[in-house]
């Protein structure tokens, strides 16, 4: 069996990383390598988990270095796949192990993209199990258990409810995807090739930059409904004036470092109009703190620009306005 | 599924599916009588199918925004107890072509429904002044970023990059 390393960013969530790593514990597939990453918090995170978890590894960096800790952890993983979580994020208790199911499927499987659902999906899933317990004989009990832990909380047998009117043409688009860092697995050995998460960056469209990179190296990204994470935060946090600051520099920073021209013009036009547009619409002076932000160091972003390759920009699916969204 | 009897509500799906996961349940708690039919992207189809308070799901066939001249006739052609549009803010602010969109819909009522899970009716006259108002902001936003955009033109152009 494939060790599989499993890298987690804390900061300051001792409860939820705690939980998460319980619900690790459960994982069906083993040999897993747990690291996590303390980006310096000052509750006592580290103290829990090397009281109650010894068989995972800590990394303390000492002070908040946003997403650059990730790479900490990243260096010192030694499985063939990674698992990235957030501190209050877990996988289902299957989903690691589909997870190397499909990278073994498809060598050009770069990263398993989790269906990341809200943490109450996984209250209604655990439920829904606990009545099925209670119903079941103790003879039914294991095919009962096993049927619901491969598929969690969802009903697959779903396919009637496709609308019949467009049920013939539902392929799935043909665009080039990100992922979502709160739940996705990584090949240890492409992440080498084309390194970490942007420190540059700190927090947000980190997972993008990335994506770029990856496809760009010939690797595919791949969305499976059926591995599914779950994730605490509630999106309430992205009303926080940070968020839209950090969105809108790094978006001006995703296209200068991967876009060719001609897209890297339009594309700065673009987000310069809706920089303007929403900081009137909102009445919020953050989007253009943002841009101002983002063109200060311009030159830094430019020293790490690598355009990526034609097929890549035109593909690349980056939701450029719903990042305006979040705020108000 | 006899969808002439029975009372249905339409849930454009505008934003993630995480929040979704909480806008569900609100939706069958409003309307506990009515089918639920979601309409979303094609990407989208498969994880709203999965939730068991949906009765149907209706793909957008197109790959942008969600657009009142591109309804799906699976839409148009029907006569809705409810739409109910969400939002991923507390404003709506952005989703001004979500919320003309549910007002295109053949409906009885028309909701909004926002980040905390409030959910307001959509008026047609609100529409209607945001529409003026945002063409006003959308005008003064192309002259503020082209005067911002040419001199960055020509500084990114002039700044000495390896390898392009």
């Amino acid at each position: 069996m494939d060790i599989v390393s499993v890298v987690i960013l804390n900061w300051n969530r001792r409860n939820d990383l705690r939980e998460g790593l319980i619900r690790l514990r459960e994982q069906s597939y083993q040999p897993l390598e747990i690291i996590v990453v303390d980006n310096g918090s000052t509750d006592d995170s580290v103290e829990m988990v090397k009281r109650d978890f010894p068989e995972v590894h800590v990394i303390e960096t000492g002070e908040n270095l946003g997403v650059e800790a990730y790479n900490r952890g990243f260096l010192h993983a030694t499985g063939e796949y990674i698992v990235i979580l957030d501190d209050d994020s877990f996988p289902a208790v299957d989903a690691i192990g589909k997870m190397v199911e499909q990278f073994r499927r498809d060598p050009q499987l770069g990263v398993v993209a989790f269906d990341v659902r809200s943490y109450g999906q996984f209250e209604e899933w655990q439920r829904k199990r606990h009545e099925d317990i209670s119903k079941t004989t103790q003879a039914k009990i294991s095919k009962s258990l096993q049927e619901k832990l491969s598929v969690p909380e969802c009903d697959m047998s779903n396919k009637e409810k496709l609308s019949t009117s467009a049920s013939d043409d539902t392929e799935p688009v043909e665009y080039y995807m990100s992922f979502n860092g709160a739940g996705a697995g990584i090949r240890r050995e492409l992440l080498n090739r084309v390194g970490g998460y942007p420190g540059e960056f700190f927090l947000y469209m980190n997972e993008t930059d990335l994506a770029f990179r990856i496809w760009n190296a010939g690797y595919k990204i791949k969305f499976f409904p059926d591995i599914v994470a779950y994730h605490k935060a509630s999106p309430t946090n992205r009303q926080s004036w940070r968020a839209p600051l950090y969105y809108t520099r790094n978006l001006f920073w995703l296209v200068w470092k991967h876009q060719p021209a001609p897209y890297v013009f339009t594309l700065t036009f673009q987000l310069l109009y809706y920089c303007f547009y929403f900081a009137m619409e909102q009445k919020a002076s953050v989007y253009l703190k943002a841009a101002w932000a983002a063109f200060r160091q311009m030159g830094m972003i430019l020293e790490l620009r690598k355009p990526v390759q034609d097929h890549v920009a035109r593909n690349m699916r980056v939701p450029y306005r719903v990042n305006f969204t979040f705020y108000r | 599924m006899n969808k002439e009897n029975k009372k249905w509500c339409l849930l454009i799906r505008s934003v993630p599916f995480q929040q979704l996961d909480k806008i569900v349940p609100k939706v069958k708690e409003k309307f506990p009588e009515v089918q639920l039919a979601v309409l979303t992207h094609r990407h989208g189809v498969e994880m709203a199918s999965k939730y068991q308070e949906v009765d149907e799901v209706i793909p957008y066939l197109e790959t942008g925004s969600f657009d009142r001249s591109r309804l799906p006739e699976a839409v148009r052609s029907r006569s809705w107890d409810a739409v109910i549009a969400p939002v991923a803010n507390e404003s709506g602010s952005g989703f001004h072509n979500v919320l003309h969109c549910a007002l295109a819909v053949p409906a009885k009522q028309h909701w909004m429904v926002n980040l905390p899970g409030e959910m307001t009716p959509i008026q047609s006259s609100k529409i209607l002044w945001q529409t003026l108002r945002n063409g006003f902001y959308a005008f003064v936003a192309v002259l503020a970023a082209s005067v911002l955009w040419l001199p960055w033109v020509v500084a990114f152009s002039l700044y000495p990059r390896r390898g392009e």
